[in-house]
């Protein structure tokens, strides 16, 4: 980007302009070689998911059951929807969540709200789309 | 300025000039959910693509202009600053999308990598277009002489209200053209919904110096000329403030005509929905002054 200098007359680089290239230089070496690396290493590994459950909080009579959400596998996952269930003796509650967007490998945050204590509920990842 | 001619004053004009182009031109990209969602399952082979795509287009415009003057300058040197625009893209990008909150760390690594990517192409494009058809000629550069830190130094005599009128009358246009197609999507509380206060105290920041760099230091339009106007307005810094709070206003007035605002929605809301959008109508507002 020197355009100034260069129209008139075609002057060697500055040092500034050195350096402004060699960092400029280094940086698409950064991002190439990380696109490659995503290139080779590559793999297709289906969406695979991990839940983590987090301590319920009661709140006003509900309790809210944080838990964090790692898709394991390489490829992209959509409309995840995470189904926590509370088996009692004669009842059950379902509550369930649906994140929009797991990419490879990320990890989000949600949260399921129960009326019941939820020390034994289950949750499970029911559902999810590709993209 | 003694140390205007210098090469390193040199080399931060030309960053300056880049970063105006690229958000002159990227924002309506940077506040487009779609292109960072299709950044999230890019493939390597795809984001590659992309980058030789940006790579190729400046590689034409840099040429292109070159053609232009008399002498486009051996290829060597255009292949090196197209590279340098292409660094630059990729860090405005990663940047920008940091700021509007769009890039987590939880994300994983190609998801990143594909958001970066995909939105450094319109950027490489705005850098390209900064710098080879925006920029002025040497000559009339080199007659204005200092420019940027000297607008410090003016004094603004005569007050003409008629300059401070066209003043913000060019900023209301100006953030009206470029905030208007944004201000009705679903982007506004998407990003706003993200964002902690200290966030949206970097947005107002980096609203306020790209304002700047894009009137004061990209030597776009007739700098000079914006700098001697007399009017309540100059002053740069001043000048920088009053535009801002002006892209506010107006992008107040579009949210509440698109009633993404209502009357009973809570302050935080309004302000930062507010302030999401503010973004782009400052930088609307810049290109209205220089171009109006």
């Amino acid at each position: 980007m020197s355009k100034k200098r260069k129209s008139s007359k075609i002057a060697p680089r500055t040092t500034a302009e050195w350096v402004s290239l060699v960092i400029s230089l280094l940086l698409l070496a950064v991002v190439v070689s990380v696109v490659i690396k995503l290139w080779v290493s590559e793999t297709t590994e289906p969406a695979r998911f991990k839940i983590e459950v987090g301590a319920a909080r009661n709140d006003a009579g509900q309790y809210y059951l944080p838990f964090a959400l790692t898709n394991e596998g390489d490829q992209t996952a959509a409309e995840v929807m995470v189904e926590g269930r509370i088996q009692g003796a004669d009842t059950e509650e379902i509550s369930s969540t649906t994140f929009d967007f797991m990419p490879g490998r990320a990890r989000q945050e949600g949260v399921l709200i129960f009326s019941g204590d939820p020390a034994t509920a289950q949750l499970r990842v029911a559902s999810f789309q590709r993209p | 300025m003694s140390n205007n001619d210098s090469p390193w004053r040199n080399e931060l004009d030309d960053v300056m000039r880049g970063l105006a182009g690229a958000f002159l031109f990227g924002i309506p990209f940077l506040y487009t959910m779609e292109v960072w969602w299709k950044g999230n399952f890019t493939s390597p082979q795809r984001m590659l693509f992309a980058l030789l795509l940006a790579y190729a287009a400046l590689l034409v415009l840099n040429r292109a202009a070159g053609f232009r003057k008399e002498e486009p300058g051996p290829w060597i040197r255009t292949l090196g600053d197209s590279a340098e625009a292409l660094a630059l893209a990729l860090v405005t990008s990663a940047v920008s999308l940091l700021v509007i909150g769009v890039l987590r760390v939880d994300d994983g690594l190609d998801a990143t990598m594909g958001r970066i990517v995909m939105e450094s192409v319109p950027f490489s494009i705005g850098i390209g277009v900064a710098n080879n058809f925006l920029h002025r000629a040497e000559g009339v550069d080199n007659a204005s002489g200092g420019k940027g830190k000297d607008a410090e130094s003016h004094q603004w005599h005569d007050h003409s209200w008629h300059g401070t009128l066209a003043d913000a009358g060019a900023t209301v246009l100006g953030a009206t053209l470029v905030a208007f197609s944004i201000a009705p999507t679903d982007e506004i509380p998407m990003i706003a919904a993200g964002l902690s206060p200290a966030r949206l105290l970097v947005i107002i920041a980096v609203s306020l110096l790209l304002s700047y760099i894009i009137v004061f230091e990209a030597s776009f339009g007739p700098q000079q000329a914006r700098i001697e106007q007399p009017g309540i307005f100059q002053s740069p810094i001043t000048e920088t403030i009053i535009s801002y709070l002006i892209s506010l206003v107006m992008a107040m007035v579009m949210l509440w005509l698109f009633q993404l605002l209502r009357a009973g929605d809570p302050p935080s809301q309004w302000l930062s929905y507010i302030i999401v959008l503010g973004l782009p109508a400052t930088i609307g507002g810049a290109a209205g002054r220089i171009a109006f």
